[in-house]
């Protein structure tokens, strides 16, 4: 009597763990946003540079494979670190299985982490149409699509990029603030374009904004050089001094990249 | 002294140079130098305590255009040459890895000696941040890298 008890007992316990285990849902965009939620807590323990982050992300893309978000939060650390082809098999990756979310944050990083102009113009143009007038890293696609031409020395574009960002900026309300680095990127062009007087114009524009930015100075420096103005050296050192005392172009990933035309001590003490 | 330096790595390139294909990658030198004033080699990257090289990426540009117009052959080739290594406390570079890929960023290699001219080019830059702290550790070595992108056989820029 006693085994049959037993036997009966373990039959009901296989029964309980065969048939406990619940079917993941990946297509259900809630069981999703949960998945990520739990495996983003495990890997940011860690941290990204942690062998660990790569096993948590991995282990949610083994229970759903097609969160795109996964695979951009793996390519992390090989974009940081100058790993490029493994950045952006998976940036890729994650394009393709999402690309209303990820082609514009691709394009952002064609654009500061890889200079890659080109590819940051295309990828802008696809984005824009797949989400119209939305924003990344705190700037209008435009913004970004302003400094691509300008590194790709197309001023002409760079302009209208850059207009129509600002442009944007005051759709919902004309008293908001332009961002200043609009501003200086504009006025960068407008020096390139030997436009002096919107040059000067637009980068005091940025200084009444950010008057400690040394690019602002720098550049307003030296179109006062092109036209003779005897303030040019005024400028000069002020962008020193902000620079000896630690001020730089205050965007996010400023720490991982350069951004385009920023200036270092070197650049200053040339001149 | 910056002659006397590009002169000794000239000359120790051709005698010594490195390129080991290791299961972590290919590296141009595999040796660790940290001196003993140093701590431990631990993982802290460059963007951890603010080091990213001090001189503008034009800067940069210009200086190595320079360079390999006096140093190297012409290719035609386009994409990045990454190299990434450790800065020790003193600002001394080794363990020196290069990645290589297209402009698609798909794997590939460069002519040798066009790499070997680019990192010639790295081995002269001595200005690295040195002697920095994060939280309790002095005197920190450091992981940076300095990418080239290339169109065309010109480096058209320089990362970060």
């Amino acid at each position: 009597m006693g085994r049959l008890t037993i036997l009966f007992l373990s039959f009901l316990l296989l029964k309980v763990n065969g048939y406990s285990q619940s079917v993941a849902d990946c297509k259900s965009k809630v069981f999703q946003d949960s998945l990520v939620q739990v495996y983003s807590e495990k890997a940011w323990k860690f941290g990204y540079n942690h062998p660990q982050w790569q096993a948590s992300w991995d282990s949610l893309l083994a229970i759903c494979p097609d969160i795109a978000m996964a695979y951009r939060e793996k390519a992390i650390p090989y974009l940081k670190n100058g790993d490029y082809a493994k950045a952006f098999q998976l940036e890729d990756k994650a394009v393709e299985l999402d690309p209303e979310s990820w082609i514009a944050y691709r394009a952002f990083l064609h654009c500061i982490f890889t200079k890659n102009y080109e590819r940051a113009l295309v990828d802008f143009e696809r984005a824009e149409k797949l989400v119209p007038k939305a924003y990344i890293m705190d700037h209008t696609y435009s913004f970004y699509k302003g400094l691509s031409c300008l590194g790709l020395e197309e001023y002409d574009k760079a302009e209208q990029a850059l207009l129509l960002d600002i442009a944007q900026q005051h759709e919902k309300s004309a008293n908001n603030d332009t961002h200043f680095n609009s501003f200086l990127y504009l006025g960068i062009v407008y020096y390139e374009m030997k436009e002096y007087v919107k040059a000067e114009k637009v980068l005091k524009d940025c200084l009444r904004l950010y008057e400690q930015l040394p690019e602002a100075n720098y550049y307003l420096a030296l179109t006062f050089k092109k036209t003779g103005n005897a303030m040019a050296t005024q400028y000069l050192e002020k962008a020193k001094e902000y620079l000896q005392l630690g001020y730089k172009i205050n965007e996010d990933n400023e720490f991982y990249a350069n951004y385009p035309k920023q200036i270092s001590l070197s650049d200053i003490n040339n001149k | 002294m910056k002659f006397f330096t590009i002169l000794f790595c000239l000359v120790s390139n051709i005698l010594f140079a490195q390129n080991f294909v290791l299961p972590q990658g290919e590296y141009m030198d595999t040796t660790s130098v940290f001196h003993s004033d140093c701590a431990p080699p631990y993982a802290i990257y460059y963007y951890q305590v603010q080091a990213k090289y001090p001189v503008s990426s034009p800067a940069l540009l210009t200086e190595a255009r320079a360079f390999l117009k006096q140093n190297s052959n012409s290719i035609e080739s386009s994409g990045y040459i990454t190299f990434r290594f450790f800065i020790d406390c003193k600002g001394s570079m080794s363990r020196v890895q290069v990645l290589q890929t297209d402009e698609n960023y798909k794997t590939t290699h460069f002519p040798k000696e066009y790499v070997n001219s680019l990192y010639l080019f790295v081995k002269t830059l001595d200005k690295w941040p040195t002697q920095l702290q994060i939280q309790n550790i002095k005197n920190i070595n450091y992981i940076a890298f300095i990418s080239f992108k290339i169109k065309n056989g010109q480096v058209d820029n320089i990362i970060p």
